[in-house]
């Protein structure tokens, strides 16, 4: 979209100072393009923008949020094993880093605490651990997929206790 | 004349990027991965140009997809904004070897800066003060060198990192024994004896200069001030730095700029400093050879658009202003609001923005990429917008913050909205009390 900016930010700060002055609470502008609302609140006023709703007839393509991987993970059915969820949505990997063996194949033996892989959101990794001893039965989720949260990753078959 | 300008990075910098360009008559392609098809900045660049898939090792930091994206679309230049592949000289090298302008230092600049050891080197040979030390071999190296940098001094392993090891001596008299503990257990952990000395800085401030340059001319445009920090991430930057002694503050501009003109720096730039905060010494740290998160509190007490400035300079141009125009006027604070749980020690918090109410009016810039129903990532950093207040003075800007956080609201992710309510209402805060340290003092929870 070659999108004028239609209000900019020196403009807002004008409008506000307007209605400021006035009783008026409220000022909401709508075009095909966006949405502005300027709400009165705690002594100040906010403006809420939203170029979401109105649909911007020349911009590209939705682009599909990560969801690849969930919908296939959820229909597996896990019979006698423990699932592993994604504590975040982010980027799964495998290994500790590009080319490394990777953590666990399936057949490892994994006890309370073995990282199974890592996940990165947001430039931060941070682990996913097995929850208790067993066997990785299978690995659901590829090294470097974009997954959501809770995307099972892996299913272990637990020792009987 | 810069006619088309690429702008290869994403989120509020690619929007900011987008204005100044709009307003100066540039047509802007913004090069966007898959997973920011859907952005602002998308929307609102005159062109949109793939550059890759959502990881932005195959798009944001693929130096060959950006410049092929950029070269398909023919621009005359290539704005990095900050992160990314903005000081990474190899990126400006390739740039430059298209034909195309990079908005952004020589090569010679990113290379001498890019490297922490040879920065500190030519900080030296312009005159810089570092902070005192050096590595000793031996006890009685080790010895000679707290001789030069005084005490409290810390005791580092030249081999480690991450604080291992780390020992601090208060006084002469404690030395010996800490040196021999020190070299043991740098010996024991790392193979290597060896001890690196340095002067140890209670209480340190974080303080920048803002440069500007066109590799004849070097500018400043006054201090921020970015003490308030957690694991080396910025919060909360303010401008002008407060409660420096004038001659103090006159003296951290001065070496500022006498690196700018050792560098014959071009574009903008900044200069940090660790600053005593009792004694007011400073020493430098490094050089960032980009535009800066907090680049807006500078404009909102200088009233010059750095953003035009670079461009301008990228052109070949000379600098459209000299050191007697620029005039700090008022006081100016920003806070980072971004999708973070900050009561789980910020754990990251992408997903959709449900709703997303900003504070509005006079002393009041914005400058998000996120509107109501807004997708924030989870491949991108987590910065959602930055909230910038001016006043007349320090009082009034700190009062109007506090009064725009009760004007904020970000709804379907976690974000560090209320946690800058409570560093506003801090009493350290408020009397410009602030070193790096800052954070370890605040009220959790």
């Amino acid at each position: 979209m070659a999108g004028e900016f239609t209000l900019s930010p020196e403009d807002v700060a004008d409008i506000v100072s307007i209605v400021d002055a006035s009783g008026y609470g409220k000022v909401e502008v709508a075009t095909t393009r966006f949405r502005l609302v300027l709400s009165r609140k705690n002594e100040g006023w906010t403006q809420e923008w939203n170029w979401h709703q109105a649909p911007a007839a020349d911009a590209p393509a939705q682009v599909a949020v990560p969801a690849a991987a969930t919908a296939a993970a959820a229909a597996v059915g896990h019979a006698g094993l423990t699932p592993v969820p994604a504590p975040l949505p982010g980027t799964f990997y495998r290994a500790p880093q590009p080319g490394a063996p990777p953590y666990v194949n399936e057949g490892d033996r994994v006890d309370e605490g073995t990282i199974l892989g890592i996940i990165e959101t947001m430039k931060l990794m941070s682990t996913v651990s097995a929850s208790g001893p067993g066997t990785v039965a299978q690995i659901l989720v590829a090294n470097g997929t974009a997954i959501d949260a809770q995307t099972v990753l892996m299913l272990i078959k637990p020792d009987l206790a | 004349m810069i006619r088309r300008l690429f702008i290869a990075n994403r989120g509020e910098i690619a929007l900011r990027i987008i204005r100044t360009a709009r307003r100066l008559g540039i047509t802007t392609v913004l090069g966007c991965s898959e997973a920011d098809a859907e952005s602002l900045p998308a929307r609102f660049a005159d062109e949109v140009v793939r550059v890759g898939p959502a990881a932005s090792s195959q798009s944001y930091l693929s130096i060959e997809r950006v410049i092929a994206a950029a070269r398909g679309a023919q621009v005359c230049a290539i704005h990095p904004g900050y992160g990314f592949l903005s000081e990474k000289a190899e990126f400006a090298q390739a740039v430059a070897a298209a034909g195309i302008l990079f908005v952004g230092p020589d090569v010679s600049s990113l290379r001498a800066m890019g490297d922490k050891l040879k920065a500190r080197s030519v900080a030296v040979e312009a005159g810089l003060p570092v902070v005192p030390g050096g590595a000793g071999a031996t006890r009685e190296e080790v010895r000679a060198r707290a001789r030069e940098t005084g005490y409290p001094l810390l005791l580092k392993a030249v081999a480690g990192g991450g604080g291992r090891g780390m020992k601090r001596v208060d006084a002469p008299e404690q030395l010996e024994a800490q040196v021999d503990l020190a070299m043991a257990e740098a010996l024991a952990a790392f193979g290597d004896a060896r001890i690196y000395v340095e002067r140890y800085i209670a209480q340190g401030r974080h303080v920048e200069v803002q440069l500007l340059g066109d590799g004849t001319t070097t500018l400043h445009l006054g201090t921020r001030d970015c003490s308030i920090q957690r694991r080396f991430q910025k919060l909360v930057e303010e401008a002008p730095a407060p409660a420096i002694p004038a001659v103090k503050r006159e003296a951290i501009h001065a070496a500022a700029v006498s690196l700018g003109r050792k560098l014959r720096y071009r574009g903008a730039g900044t200069v940090e400093f660790l600053v005593d905060a009792r004694t007011f010494d400073f020493y430098f740290l490094e050089m960032n050879a980009r535009i800066q998160v907090e680049h807006p509190v500078t404009e909102a007490i200088t009233g010059v658009d750095l953003i035009e400035q670079q461009l301008l300079v990228a052109d070949g141009q000379r600098l459209g202003i000299s050191q007697d125009q620029i005039h700090i006027d008022g006081h100016a604070i920003e806070v980072r609001i971004n999708a973070e749980d900050w009561r789980a020690d910020f754990r990251p918090s992408p997903g959709r923005i449900t709703r997303a109410l900003w504070p509005a009016g006079t002393g009041i810039r914005v400058d998000t990429h996120t509107d109501t129903g807004a997708l924030v990532p989870p491949y991108y950093d987590s910065l959602l917008g930055k909230l910038i207040v001016s006043g007349s003075d320090r009082s009034a800007a700190v009062q109007r913050l506090q009064q725009a956080l009760q004007c904020l609201e970000i709804e379907g992710v976690k974000s560090t909205v209320d946690l800058h309510r409570v560093i506003a209402a801090d009493p350290r805060f408020v009397r410009a009390d602030v070193t790096t340290r800052f954070f370890e003092g605040l009220a959790h929870g």
